[in-house]
């Protein structure tokens, strides 16, 4: 009586296997990575070069890994608006004490990622415990850490960055550049804990219903809080790696790129509405949208128009999946 | 009485097919001018789909609908008012913040200067005029989120009334109605049929619609299997035609003997400022304790605080012989006490996610080793459940939302069954469903309670159904304990006697 019905479930597990790969949720963005790719590389001979695919790739990854932490924080249906100056701050705090004390430049990293796990941690208290709204929180949050950044800085660069300090932002492990590396292992490890772990599916749980979330024991407050600390951590070694890249603590890094982490998550399918969406996902969008800027420059498009592009993009991106929503 | 009147409005040889399901199949049926026409069926039967017909939200594969016997067409729920036909849906759609009037004219506000200008006056006279049409006093200046469910029925209610409706159409209007607020409902429903106006009426609680309806229309898998009289048919009729078999409903309980049964649950004077007042009581092991009430009694809100969703200015609460305090529901869960909460889809489920993880959501820890849940051993529990319960899913990584509300409601009773609960506090747990799931429901408790001794706090307000599941019924009303009956010596007069003396 048994083994037939096991059969039956098997067969019917599979074919949901095959619908899962057609319906995937990253494939629609990674379709559209690959038509851009190849669109370019017919183009122009410049775009297929290990050289400029380099230059791309690491130019992703400081967006990548901001999103990473944005796509958390989306998950439960909250936004971080703070991610930009947050990682502005930290990397200069990050750069002052490499300049002016003797702790060594990866301790004063390290130092920087927990300064932005605390910073990040008080948006989380509050929207989760004080109840504010997340955009507003973050917004403001994120406006103190711009000025906290102009107070320090008076708006000029920090110099005199250790030399030892380059490999993170500059050096290669074999072919691939540091800051990629980097990317790459945090993508895994949020890849596994959001799949696999208690942790990643309260994530989703709350994100799909917070109310519901409470009554079933989860710890809604305590998970809200961690993802902003996420998000705040992610933002500062974004930042701080950037210092090593460019061997400066700039006051202007940052702002530029709250829009692009948000948009990552978006093209790649996570929901303002929270509960759905993958970091794979942001990861593809993150590169998509490093490949169409890349793709503006090679040929020879003006600059100024890369933000129109984009930003048709994301409402290319946001309708397409509504219509995919619809059909079901 | 019905069959001398004009009709008024005819659905003839009506199909619908969405993906996978033909949802309608050559469905005819005809409203005469002033009767309440009702239809019923089982949840997937086809009455959202048929009424969404009517009020033009989708339109029919094929099929004609004909006003006053002239073919119509509605493409769209502007057709459908042009036509003088209204809904009063069952999720109530009105605008919390903004008042009554705006409310009860949203679309077609009065304006001067050319529709530049609001013109309030006129609005509130308008808004005025028509509550008094239905006979209902509501200050049109109030704002909407502070009336009560009945009253806000009532304004959409006036909407409709407010384009001149000929034809309403009632989804589940009693769902969240208190009896009093149904016999009044009631008395505005005749009071429009009376006038000439024509009723379809869609609820899953068949004694009212014996009570209300001049004719009954029973649809199974999107056909139309019977067309009743309410005079000369019964429950058990309307049931037999919307299931297709005769339901095994289960019987009336027998005496509760609570000797020798553990108290597991003690509640002491337990209060709560404006929710409710000095609550005492015991359930024993094993035993159904029925929690009655009109709305606004407090129950809901006295269980959620037995939960720790809020926390208690005074009183105690024991568990198994011991003082206990839950200060969240995770306090309360681990202390094994589980709650169904009555919004299912606001409180309970989780949409967008599987099946499995609606189940498993709470023992996600359980189930993990090191850090990994075991998804091998996820599976294999939620599967036992879903046979045991007999929960109908097309497969375990279906969204819960794709399921009717029956099975949803049966995967969150195994979502608590699989945390090992002893104390089962179930707050409206078979509203909106259909009636062979709610016998299933049922059978369901009887067998848990009997086989492995679980206790179970059940809140409804269908008094009859805590009549036949309940060993013991505790009376609230307005955040008072009013009393306590054993259920196989009460009435549900005496019930209601009790509540409000």
């Amino acid at each position: 009586m048994h083994m037939p019905m096991n059969e039956n479930n098997m067969q019917r597990e599979s074919l949901t296997v095959m619908r899962k790969i057609l319906h995937f949720k990253e494939s629609g963005i990674l379709i559209a990575l690959i038509l851009l790719s190849l669109t370019l590389s017919v183009a122009t001979n410049k775009f297929l070069t290990p050289y400029n695919i380099g230059i791309v790739i690491r130019q992703v990854s400081f967006v990548a890994i901001v999103a990473l932490g944005q796509t958390l924080v989306l998950l439960t249906g909250g936004i971080d608006l703070s991610v930009g100056n947050m990682a502005g701050l930290c990397s200069i705090l990050g750069s002052l004490m490499m300049v002016s004390t003797r702790i060594d430049p990866y301790v004063c990293t390290i130092l920087a990622m927990l300064i932005g796990l605390m910073l990040g941690s008080i948006s989380g208290f509050l929207i989760a415990r004080v109840g504010l709204n997340a955009f507003i929180a973050t917004l403001a949050m994120g406006e103190v850490f711009a000025g906290l950044v102009l107070v320090i800085t008076k708006g000029y660069p920090i110099t005199g960055i250790p030399p030892k300090f380059k490999f993170l932002g500059q050096g290669m492990l074999g072919l691939v550049p540091v800051p990629v590396i980097i990317m790459l292992v945090i993508t895994a490890i949020f890849a596994y804990v959001l799949k696999y772990t208690p942790y990643g599916r309260h994530i989703y749980a709350i994100g799909g219903n917070e109310l519901a979330s409470r009554l079933v024991g989860i710890r809604v407050i305590r998970i809200k809080m961690s993802v902003y600390a996420i998000s705040g951590m992610l933002s500062a070694l974004a930042g701080i790696i950037f210092v090593s890249r460019m061997n400066a603590g700039q006051p202007t890094i940052g702002p530029s790129w709250l829009m692009p982490s948000v948009t990552a998550a978006i093209i790649g399918g996570t929901t303002l509405s929270g509960g759905e969406g993958t970091v794979l996902g942001t990861i593809i969008g993150a590169i998509f949208m490093g490949v169409l800027a890349n793709g503006i420059v090679l040929l020879d498009i003006s600059a100024y128009w890369e933000r129109v592009i984009i930003g048709a993009v994301v409402v290319a991106a946001v309708i397409i999946d509504i219509v995919r929503v619809r059909r079901f | 009485m019905g069959e001398t009147n004009r009709i008024t409005l005819e659905i003839q040889n009506v199909y619908k097919h969405f993906p996978g399901v033909q949802a309608l199949k050559d469905v005819s049926i005809a409203l005469h001018e002033g009767e309440v026409h009702a239809v019923v069926g089982e949840n997937g039967a086809g009455k959202s789909t048929l009424m969404n017909i009517i009020i033009g939200l989708i339109q029919a594969d094929r099929g004609k609908i004909f006003k006053n016997n002239k073919e119509v067409f509605i493409s769209n729920p502007i057709d459908a008012q042009r036509l003088g036909i209204g809904i009063v849906p069952q999720e109530l759609n009105l605008v919390p913040l903004l008042t009554v009037m705006e409310n009860i004219l949203l679309g077609m506000m009065p304006c001067r200067v050319k529709g530049m200008i609001l013109d309030w006056s006129t609005m509130s006279k308008r808004a005025a005029q028509v509550l008094e049409q239905i006979g209902e006093y509501i200050d049109p200046k109030a704002v909407v989120a502070n009336l009560s469910t009945a009253q806000q029925q009532i304004l959409q209610i006036a909407r409709a009334f407010s384009f001149g409706a000929q034809i309403l159409i009632f989804d589940e209007p009693t769902s969240s109605l208190s009896l009093k607020e149904t016999e009044n409902l009631f008395k505005i429903i005749k009071n429009f049929k009376e006038s000439g106006g024509s009723v379809f009426y869609i609820s899953h609680r068949l004694e009212e619609i014996l009570e209300i309806a001049d004719r009954i229309t029973v649809l199974r898998d999107g056909c139309k299997v019977a067309e009743l009289a309410p005079e000369s048919t019964s429950l058990r009729e309307m049931i037999r035609h919307m299931v297709g078999k005769e339901v095994e409903e289960v019987s009336r309980t027998i005496r509760f003997d609570p000797k020798g049964r553990g108290v597991v649950l003690k509640v002491e004077n337990l209060t709560r400022a404006y929710e409710f007042r000095k609550i005492s009581f015991e359930l024993f092991e094993g035993e159904i304790l029925g929690l009655v009430g009109l709305v606004g009694s407090g129950r809901t809100e006295l269980v959620k605080c037995i939960f720790g969703d809020t926390v208690p200015d005074s009183g105690t609460v024991h568990t198994y012989g011991k003082e206990t305090v839950h200060r969240t529901p995770e306090d309360a869960i681990q202390n094994r006490l589980a709650y169904v909460p009555e919004e299912r889809r606001k409180l309970g489920l989780f949409p967008i996610m599987s099946v499995v993880e609606n189940m498993t959501i709470p023992i996600l820890k359980r189930l993990t080793s090191f850090i990994r849940i075991d998804k091998k051993q996820q599976t294999s529990k939620a599967q036992e459940f879903i046979s045991k319960l007999d929960i109908r899913t097309p497969s375990l990584s279906q969204r819960v939302q794709n399921l009717s509300g029956g099975n949803q409601q049966k995967v969150i009773l195994a979502r608590w069954l699989l945390t090992g609960c002893r104390i089962l506090i179930l707050d409206e747990p078979t509203r909106g469903i259909d009636v062979n799931a709610k016998a299933e429901i049922h059978q369901i408790l009887r067998e848990l309670v009997a086989k492995e001794g679980i206790s179970v706090l059940f809140i409804s307000s269908e008094l009859q159904e805590v009549l036949k599941i309940a060993n013991r019924i505790i009376v609230m009303h307005e955040g008072d304990m009013k009393g306590e009956v054993l259920a196989d010596q009460a009435t549900q007069e005496e019930l209601l006697q009790i509540a409000l003396s």
